[in-house]
């Protein structure tokens, strides 16, 4: 199946040994997309390689920026100004909304449910793009978080207007809910589908809302709080069976509570500077030395590891792409499935070429 | 020839006069099947293009198929991967004439932020003819429903006759492409002379 197929979600190709319909062997072949993303970044500044972190995962170019940006103010020693903790925080749990709009949308999609489910999604998806597009100027390309902050202040309005998006939010989760989860041929093509054990999904080294539908409590928001959400009381929603069914609902009530994180955040936004007085952008050359940033990126844990000569441009540069890692182990779910509920677990692991491949 | 000012007669008493060449070209420009097919960040852009907002449809072009066999227009949308290019290639081959290429985002046109990748291709345009390119990174909507409209009135001024016409209409001319091949270290040819002929500068001194 693929490289090019309109259920694998990008260029992605499997190679499945069949049984009838029966899957009896799948192994993933990745590379179609392989961009020289860490190469480059090797060969280019600090602030260089922020626009590519943004064609990494390109639902969520904010959340990437975080990562990356984490990362080098590890290495570098910056702090991070109160308003501009805040605004990350904002923006990034728009970017989670937004992402799991999308895969909500494009899931329904792959059991069959053309077109009605996905126009809802991308109506939502453009709501949440207006204010990334008002703020940076791009709507997917957004390139806003800087090292020791963010790139440019909320022009005036957009609070408020983030604010209106975000409280007539739930009720399109509502409707998007009485769309799907009543449906009887959804709970046909997912309940019981593609279903990973805790133990595996551990071992595999698996995160995100994949991991935690498996009933794992692993969210590194709690686990590992970085910037300020220490501060926000929200819940760690967490499935039971780790099917595809498990999957849908966990991202369905993780954007609730991204909701709850949200509108508290809008109300308590502070005033004052949004970048580290400290923090060069030109000629920036952090010491020598080694840093890793993590961070709950939509789709599980996103992590930069730099190493630092001293010089203008990293040594060593590795990404942690949260796809690529909760992809490993697409065969073992697939076994003794059929070839039409392959579709659909791939759909539910959640997947972005860019990130795969790099 | 009918006379202009007949036409225009008419045409007040809802009687339109045209030639065989303009019905053929209006009915072709407004059903244009594009193919579903991305390649990366461009593609959800192509995709947000056929939802609500933009609604790619009031162009008549919202027949996204699944396959080449069905579709007539090929939309390159992302960074094309030498890995990908003979895929690209062969999917373009497939696709039943007359049909068309819009080359989507700085990384289908010369492989954009990209570019010194090794294994990035430097235009999709080096193997197979674009019809129409995009800049952007990623473009936005807007500019793919722009690209359709150039597209559409490239297609409204086609001949059937004459040196001018379409690659479709000449009996010598081919609708396939020879499919590239992954070599030890690049494609093999690196690039189609008889489609990509760089302009080649001349310097005055
Ligand atoms: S042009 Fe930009 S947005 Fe489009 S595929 Fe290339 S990197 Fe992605």
């Amino acid at each position: 199946m693929g490289p090019q197929h309109p259920s694998t979600h990008g260029v992605f190709r499997m190679d499945v040994v069949l049984d009838g319909e029966r899957i009896v062997k799948l192994k993933p072949v990745f590379g179609y997309l392989h961009r020289n993303h860490e190469k480059i970044a090797e060969a280019t500044t600090y602030l260089g390689s922020m626009p590519y972190t943004d064609r990494l995962d390109y639902f969520c170019s904010i959340t990437n920026n975080w990562a990356y940006a984490l990362a080098v103010e590890k290495l570098a020693g910056l702090n991070v100004p109160e308003r501009a903790e805040y605004i990350r925080i904002i923006t990034a749990e728009l970017t989670r909304l937004l992402n799991h709009t999308c895969l909500l949308g494009f899931l329904a999609q792959d059991m069959g449910a053309l077109g009605t489910p996905l126009m809802y999604a991308f109506r939502e998806r453009e709501k949440i793009l207006d204010l990334f597009e008002a703020l940076t100027g791009a709507r997917m390309m957004c390139n806003y978080m800087r090292f020791g902050g963010c790139r440019v202040d909320l022009p005036p309005g957009w609070i408020e207007q983030a604010a209106r998006v975000v409280d007539g939010y739930p009720r399109f989760l509502e409707e998007f809910e009485r769309l799907l989860t009543g449906n009887e041929i959804l709970m046909a093509r997912t309940q019981g589908v593609g279903i990973l054990p805790a133990a595996l999904a551990v071992n595999a080294s698996i995160t995100g809302p994949m991991l935690r539908a498996s009933g794992v409590d692993y969210d590194l928001r709690k686990t590992d709080p970085y910037g300020i959400y220490g501060r926000f009381p929200f819940r760690v929603p967490l499935g039971a069976q780790g099917d595809v069914y498990d999957r849908l609902m966990i991202r369905l009530l993780e954007m609730g509570e991204s909701i709850k994180i949200l509108k508290q955040a809008i109300q308590e936004l502070p005033g004052g500077p949004i970048v580290d007085p400290k923090a060069k952008l030109r000629a920036f050359k952090p010491k020598a030395g080694e840093a890793y940033g993590r961070i709950e990126a939509p789709k599980g844990e996103l992590g930069f590891y730099l190493i630092s000569d001293g010089s203008a441009n990293p040594y060593r540069y590795r990404v942690r792409p949260p796809s690529l890692i909760n992809l490993t182990i697409l065969e073992d779910m697939c076994l003794g499935h059929t070839i039409a509920d392959v579709v659909v677990i791939l759909g539910s692991v959640d997947i972005v070429l860019g990130e795969v491949d790099r | 020839m009918i006379d202009e000012g007949l036409r225009n007669e008419l045409s007040k008493q809802g009687v339109v006069v045209t030639g065989f060449q303009d019905l053929y070209n209006w009915g072709r420009k407004n059903s244009l099947w594009p193919m579903q097919f991305g390649l990366a960040c461009c593609a959800i852009e192509m995709i947000a293009t056929a939802m609500a907002r933009f609604d790619l449809s009031r162009f008549g072009s919202e027949v996204f198929r699944n396959s080449p066999r069905q579709s007539d227009l090929m939309i390159v949308a992302g960074t094309v991967t030498k890995k990908m290019a003979p895929q690209v290639v062969r999917l373009y081959n497939q696709m039943s004439e007359p049909k068309y290429v819009i080359a989507m985002g700085a990384c289908a046109i010369s492989g954009g932020p990209f570019k010194q990748g090794y294994n990035v291709l430097k235009g999709i345009d080096r193997f197979i003819p674009v019809d129409v390119h995009i800049p952007g990174c990623p473009p936005r909507p807007e500019a793919l429903l722009h690209a359709l409209i150039t597209l559409q009135e490239k297609i409204s001024k086609e001949t059937f006759t004459g040196p001018g016409r379409p690659r479709h209409l000449d009996p010598n001319a081919p609708s396939e492409f020879p499919i590239p091949v992954c070599g030890p270290d690049d494609l093999t040819p690196p690039s189609n002379p008889e489609v990509w002929r760089p302009p080649t500068m001349v310097r005055e001194d």
